[in-house]
């Protein structure tokens, strides 16, 4: 391809530049609009079931089971619990039902909360339609860049399975839930829910951890798997929504920081190609690092979504373009520069110190207008207002920001949410501010290590890695302190660094764990 | 002292001098909170202070309040952790003027003062309250009040003409409500008389005898529970979320778990437990302050729902805790618990791996 053709249709997935493609840099999935549930749900779909349940047959699936409960016919005449069927119906509608966003009120569909692998079949796919991106792909991916050991992974992900099943030791409420859905399979699906063979990495990922920096990516898996173990001690509903809430979180942190880097990656690159002297490989990690906060608490965030977006749309035009033309320009392509000249931090440092060098070949009139070229013929997709970005942005905002719904009485469904509404009218800006389960999930990773006491100030630590950012003196003032003392977490001690104790929710004061 | 002696006579700020010197003394420096008395109605009362110069007892009142809007900016512009500790937490807590009126604040002979008594006293006038507790004070908190009482006499109604006679009334209250007050924290605060001493010493009295708290580990018992003495888990609802409607919600229904005293760990080589621990079902609860005032206010009567959030939240807590450990443990299940389903009339035996779903019983 040469940039003449790459320009004419900068956005479509066949046009990015192999190099560019294969870089860590590349958005994959490219993450649409979904919630905190249905990532949850996709992934039980991704770590248990097989092909037969994939994202697109979801909604399909779920049509069918809305038909045969209308009929009242389980499939092979099988028993399950016994419980009548208008029971059954109100609770599939009723008590086990996720409430459905405002605009899909009148539309009637399965919306069951992810409480047991079995739910996951029949519903929460991120459209409702046979098209549906892959979300626990996403979350599959934030593993294999959060752990750089890649024999860990498959352990990982296979405890995710051990965990995310229902056990003989389960709540009795999911092995109850298990054993009607059980009986309500089709002959197709009597085998599914298996133990992963293994969960492969792509190399992007085999390559980014030559060299590579502090991401989110790395505390979320830390996290879950510290969530992952609370099992025993809560409801399976409890447990869930937290495992519900560290998923949101590091899904959209893994997200944003990816926009970062892609932005401090192409600003490295207008440097050189302005003729300023190339980043070196440290220089470049610091700016790739999670350091810099992606937002404030507090804070309004629709702004940040969108900078962040923008920022994201613009380095993955440019960085394409920039490819084709070594492509075309330097002798022996592109290749000739580095072997994989975007994989990782110290391959892109190399990357750079060669571009400096062949700067002179390339035709950097040719390379702007081309740029503008594509800029100005899309110019919607560059604000981020449609495709690409658009979708990004619209993942941030769900992925993080508390659920909206019009249904009477579950307005406080969610409460592992990120972002909420400042106000009660439609308009009414996104602030950052953490739900009671989303605080009590981070207060509890933040203490489940420690030795020693941990205080306000390493929570704000702990919140920073995940790029949030708030100081241990505002935390008393703020909603969060409120937060943190509505649920006992804190303690005033005045030894402590800003005044208080982190008090972890799920240990006894004297027997310990 | 300084300020009082060597100004000059003109100074504008010696006046300040008798305040500043009680104000420096320990209890009033704990408790340095006051109400807004130079505000509102009053800021508009304090015209009739200009009318007459000659009078002494005016020239005091005047003072009174000039001091009372230099503290109150004073009190505005500082801050600090320490200085909105005692401000805040503190002073609601431990406040010697807040507490209530049947407390006792001293004794003379074998006659016990109350705290309605010395306010009664004050309420009349500056110089009553003044006989009344003279003994009980420091010189520089008499010689204050000496000055105060002169103001207060300066400030009846008969000396003003009858269309300000209503805001020389209202001074006055402000002057007494002020004496009352300053009299209240210096007695009570070397008797450590406050809102909650009652609480406090019973407190103590549990942290020593544990046998004490058997009303409280009955009530907090009962908070837990339902009107017939089960346990609620519900398995729908997360933190942080309220009860589903009865239509939604999905409860386990259990015999009552136990809550226990939790005996005072006795080791050599360290400190004693400084506070008391309640065992609910296997989780331990710390019987902070706050909750054993909570729970001792609930037996004399206080609604559930009126419980501070914290409270609430805590007893939320311990409930979700409490599920956790419920919804896995076979044996309690295989006694006597169901699940119920919403309001639809069913509910769920459990009996080993296998349900059985009948009708619920009618209640």
């Amino acid at each position: 391809m040469t940039s003449e053709e790459f320009i004419q249709n900068p956005w479509k997935d066949g046009s990015g530049h192999p190099q560019y493609k294969e870089s860590f840099l590349n958005m994959r999935p490219a993450p649409e609009y979904a919630s905190g549930e249905v990532l949850l749900a996709s992934l039980y779909r991704n770590v248990g079931f097989s092909e037969k349940i994939s994202e697109g047959k979801v909604p399909a699936l779920g049509r069918d089971l809305a038909k045969r409960l209308e009929r009242g016919r389980r499939p092979g005449g099988e028993q399950g619990t016994g419980i009548g069927l208008d029971a059954l119906k109100n609770l599939m509608y009723g008590a086990l039902s996720s409430p459905k966003q405002p605009n899909q009120t009148t539309r009637r569909f399965l919306q069951l909360c992810p409480l047991i692998p079995d739910a996951a079949i029949y519903s929460l796919s991120a459209r409702l339609s046979a098209n549906s991106w892959n979300p626990g792909e996403l979350v599959k991916r934030l593993i294999g860049f959060g752990e750089s050991d890649s024999s860990r992974v498959d352990e990982k992900w296979r405890g995710l399975f051990h965990h995310l099943s229902v056990g003989a030791n389960d709540d009795i409420w999911a092995k109850f839930l298990t054993k009607e859905f059980t009986s309500w399979r089709t002959d197709d699906l009597r085998s599914e829910w298996n133990l992963p063979e293994s969960a492969e990495r792509s190399p992007a990922i085999e390559r980014w951890h030559n060299g590579s920096a502090t991401i989110p990516a790395q505390q979320f898996v830390r996290d879950l798997e510290h969530t992952l173990f609370l099992k025993e001690r809560l409801t399976r509903r409890q447990w869930i929504s937290l495992i519900e809430s560290i998923l949101r979180l590091g899904a959209a942190s893994h997200v944003l920081w990816l926009c970062r880097a892609g932005s401090a990656f192409n600003d490295a690159i207008t440097c050189v190609l302005n003729g300023g002297t190339p980043a070196s490989e440290a220089e470049l990690r610091r700016r790739i690092t999670v350091g810099d906060p992606f937002w404030r608490y507090g804070q309004v965030a629709g702004r940040t979504i969108k900078d962040n977006v923008q920022g994201f749309v613009m380095s993955r035009l440019a960085i394409n373009l920039l490819l084709w033309h070594c492509d075309a320009e330097v002798v022996g392509g592109v290749n000739a520069l580095s072997g994989q000249s975007l994989a990782s931090i110290p391959a892109m440092a190399i990357f750079l110190t060669q571009l400096a060098a062949i700067r002179g070949q390339l035709r950097m009139d040719e390379f702007h207008q081309h740029l503008h070229r594509a800029i100005d013929d899309n110019p919607r997709v560059v604000a981020g207002k449609e495709g690409i970005g658009s979708n990004i942005g619209e993942f941030l905002r769900h992925v993080l920001g508390q659920r909206q719904t019009s249904e009477a009485g579950m307005d406080s469904y969610d409460q592992g949410y990120y972002l909420r509404k400042r106000g009660n009218y439609k308009t009414a800006p996104w602030v950052v501010s953490l739900g009671p389960v989303s605080v009590l999930t981070l207060v509890h990773c933040c203490t489940h290590l420690a030795k020693g006491p941990r205080t306000v100030e390493d929570f704000c630590r702990h919140l920073a890695n995940y790029g949030i950012e708030i100081r241990a003196q505002d935390v008393p003032q703020s909603d969060l302190g409120q937060t943190l003392r509505n649920l006992g977490l804190v303690l005033d001690s005045p030894d402590a660094e800003g005044g208080m104790v982190l008090v972890s929710p799920f240990k006894s004061p004297i027997t310990g764990e | 002292m300084q300020l009082a002696s060597t100004a000059q006579s003109s100074d504008p700020i010696k006046y300040r001098a008798p305040y500043l010197l009680v104000s420096r003394l320990y209890h009033h420096r704990l408790f340095p909170r006051w109400p807004g008395l130079d505000r509102g109605l009053n800021r508009k009362a304090k015209s009739v202070l200009q009318h007459d110069t000659f009078a002494p007892g005016l020239e005091r009142a005047r003072d009174f309040f000039r001091y009372l809007s230099h503290a109150g900016s004073q009190a505005r512009d500082s801050s600090g952790e320490i200085l909105s500790r005692v401000r805040g937490s503190l002073g609601d807590l431990l406040d010697p003027a807040l507490s209530p009126g049947h407390t006792v604040m001293f004794s003379r002979g074998d006659q016990e003062f109350t705290t309605d008594q010395v306010e009664e006293r004050f309420s009349l006038s500056v110089r009553e309250g003044l006989n009344l507790v003279s003994r009980q004070l420091d010189q520089l908190e008499r010689d204050l009040l000496n000055q105060l009482a002169e103001a207060d006499d300066a400030l009846v109604e008969e000396n003003f003409p009858r269309t300000k006679s209503h805001h020389a009334r209202m001074l006055q209250n402000s002057l007494r409500q002020f004496c009352a007050r300053l009299v209240k924290r210096s007695i009570g605060g070397r008797q450590a008389v406050c809102r909650d001493a009652s609480y406090f010493q019973s407190y103590e009295k549990a942290l020593r005898d544990p046998r004490e708290l058997l009303d409280v580990r009955r009530q907090l018992k009962k908070l837990l529970h339902d009107d017939r003495n089960q346990f609620r888990a519900s398995l729908v609802t997360t933190f942080g979320q309220p009860v589903a409607q009865r239509s939604r919600d999905i409860v386990l229904l259990t015999s009552a778990v136990t809550v226990r005293e939790l005996p005072a760990l006795v080791s050599t080589g360290r400190p004693a437990e400084p506070i008391p621990y309640l065992k609910v079902d296997c989780h331990v609860v710390p019987l902070t302050f706050s909750l054993f005032k909570a729970l001792r206010e609930v037996v004399a009567g206080l609604h559930d729902a009126s419980l501070p959030a914290e409270i609430f939240a805590l007893l939320n807590g311990i409930k979700s805790l409490v599920s956790g450990h419920l919804v896995r443990n076979v044996v309690i299940l295989d006694e006597e618990s169901r699940i119920e389903l919403g309001n639809s009339g069913q509910c769920v035996e459990i009996s080993g791996e296998n349900f059985q779903v009948m009708e619920a019983r009618r209640q």
